[in-house]
């Protein structure tokens, strides 16, 4: 029955997910993580090459670059708030970010006769082509996911103690 | 009263998907299994952000700006020019000599290539070599569509807009005697622009008559056709062009125009001297305080000289070490009995 594993429901009790706390929270982390991704774009591309050979990006590469780093941010963000990993989590979210590679060449590869512009032409390849590409994505991933990573560590951190002492209080 | 087992039972399989019986997996993000990993990216992260930052340091670059709006630039006389073309030299000294392939880029400052009416204002399809969009280019051209009655070829904005500036290096030998360098000028747009998305309208050999009917765009001073000797560079597929097509990011910005290849291992690519840059002045930025400037620069595996990646790398790779120190501190407080307590979530 629904009351079989208590354990399930502690966490959402009182509809605590939705309440107004969290729900600052999120808006904050958001207003964060959309600062980092642009703004550390917008400082890797301070120089005048990204590549080997010196060639220039453009606008739609900017864009391109921003818009990798989100899709990573936001899906791992997802996983790090699963509590119950099945196989379908793993294959939503795991396959989420390979499609999302696999379809950005796919769509770039190809000179679309239905489109007016091609604009993405080749883009998503020639990015990742650049080894200050792959380190700057990298690198903004983990920034931007790094104060909710610490905000969990700081509140297990914080949950095991009250529970020991808890525990030594009973026991006593 | 017999049961009808005909009757089809709603209840549900009893499989495990179905049951939400599926084994799941739950991950428990303790303080044993993060620390090590802030360790371990501050271990990364540190020295990576070290080889980016001594990397780009030992990048050569240099900038000479010469818009001309400073009385005392001599680039000034060519802002309202009695004789086009203008010709002016701007004399700079390098002071460690260049190593290696050198890139010439021309940079704009003040120029938003990245606005939005102006991004749409190209028509693609007449880019790759469509003959029928050759003739009647797209709507999103206007106003640079038709011009005296007949298509434009470029159209549009971005091509409108093209940087038409020639610039030229002398080196100033030891008897003031420039010795012109050789700047080489393919190369320098993507492959896939240069092979792929950019064709010539298809036809004769002769690159004139297959942009027959069309004409050249405003502001410009040759017509497409006319844009290099070399027939391999010519028309659309003109590098220089190309290059131009792709719209910058930011409102101030470089292109790369020119590549100076290295000699041999023995004698570097540019010695340390003096320089004179000879400007085919045409292009004007004055007029909406923009500005023009011509940088040189070595390139590396990281590309061009850019510190913030290095310092970033390096910051964010010591505030995860230092917080894995404090983390490491406050979990010893809290860790004064065994660790019997069950960890739920």
């Amino acid at each position: 029955t629904l009351t079989s594993d208590p354990r399930l429901y502690m966490k959402i009790s009182g509809n605590a997910m939705l309440q107004l706390g969290p729900f600052l929270y999120w808006t904050f982390l958001a207003a964060f993580e959309g600062t980092v991704f642009f703004f550390g774009t917008y400082f890797l591309f301070q120089t005048a090459s990204l590549e080997e050979n010196g060639k220039v990006y453009g606008n739609w590469t900017f864009g391109t670059i921003v818009f990798t780093v989100l899709v990573f941010t936001v899906t791992l963000k997802l996983a790090l708030d699963t509590r119950f990993w099945t196989w379908i989590n793993h294959f939503v979210i795991w396959g989420s970010l390979a499609f999302y590679v696999f379809f950005s060449f796919f769509w770039g590869g190809i000179i679309w006769p239905f489109l007016k512009q091609q604009r993405m032409y080749f883009v998503f390849a020639q990015m990742l082509s650049s080894v200050s590409t792959w380190l700057a994505i990298i690198l903004l991933i983990f920034i931007s996911l790094f104060p909710e990573i610490l905000l969990i560590v700081l509140k297990n951190v914080r949950r095991r103690s009250a529970r020991v002492h808890h525990l030594i209080s009973s026991s006593a | 009263m017999a049961m009808n087992y005909t009757a089809k039972t709603r209840r549900p399989d009893n499989t495990a998907f179905k049951q939400q019986r599926l084994p799941a997996w739950q991950p428990i993000l303790t303080a044993g299994t993060v620390l090590p990993i802030f360790f371990i990216i501050g271990l990364i992260f540190i020295p990576i952000g070290i080889g980016i930052f001594v990397t780009s340091n030992n990048i050569r670059e240099i900038e000479i700006d010469y818009t001309g709006t400073e009385p005392s630039s001599p680039c000034n006389k060519c802002l309202s020019p009695d004789v086009t073309p203008c010709f002016c030299t701007i004399n700079f000294t390098l002071e460690k000599s260049f190593e290696g392939n050198v890139f010439m880029y021309y940079g704009l400052s003040n120029f938003y290539q990245n606005h939005r009416r102006y991004v749409k204002s190209r028509d693609d399809s007449q880019l790759n070599g469509d003959s029928s969009a050759l003739l009647n280019p797209s709507k999103e051209c206007e106003p640079y569509r038709r011009n005296e009655d007949k298509p434009i070829a470029p159209c549009g904005a971005i091509a409108n807009s093209m940087f038409n500036d020639t610039l030229e290096l002398f080196l100033i030998g030891n008897d003031s005697y420039p010795i012109p360098i050789a700047l080489k000028k393919k190369g320098i747009a993507w492959w896939t622009d240069k092979n792929v998305k950019f064709r010539n309208p298809p036809g004769g050999d002769n690159l004139e008559e297959r942009f027959k009917g069309t004409t050249k765009p405003v502001n410009w001073l040759k017509p497409v056709y006319m844009l290099d000797s070399d027939p391999d560079n010519n028309g659309f597929i003109n590098e220089d062009f190309i290059v131009w097509m792709r719209t910058a990011a930011l409102p101030t910005f470089r292109k790369l125009y020119r590549l100076i290849e290295r000699k041999s291992d023995l004698h570097p690519t540019l010695p340390a001297g003096r320089y004179s840059l000879n400007v085919t002045y045409n292009y004007p930025v004055h007029y909406f305080d923009g500005r023009k400037r011509m940088i040189l620069s070595t390139i590396s595996w990281m590309g061009g000289k850019n510190p913030f990646l290095g310092i970033a790398y390096i910051a964010v790779g010591s505030i995860s070490f230092l917080l894995g120190v404090v983390l490491l501190v406050i979990n010893h407080k809290y860790r004064n009995s065994s660790n019997t307590a069950d960890i739920t979530i």
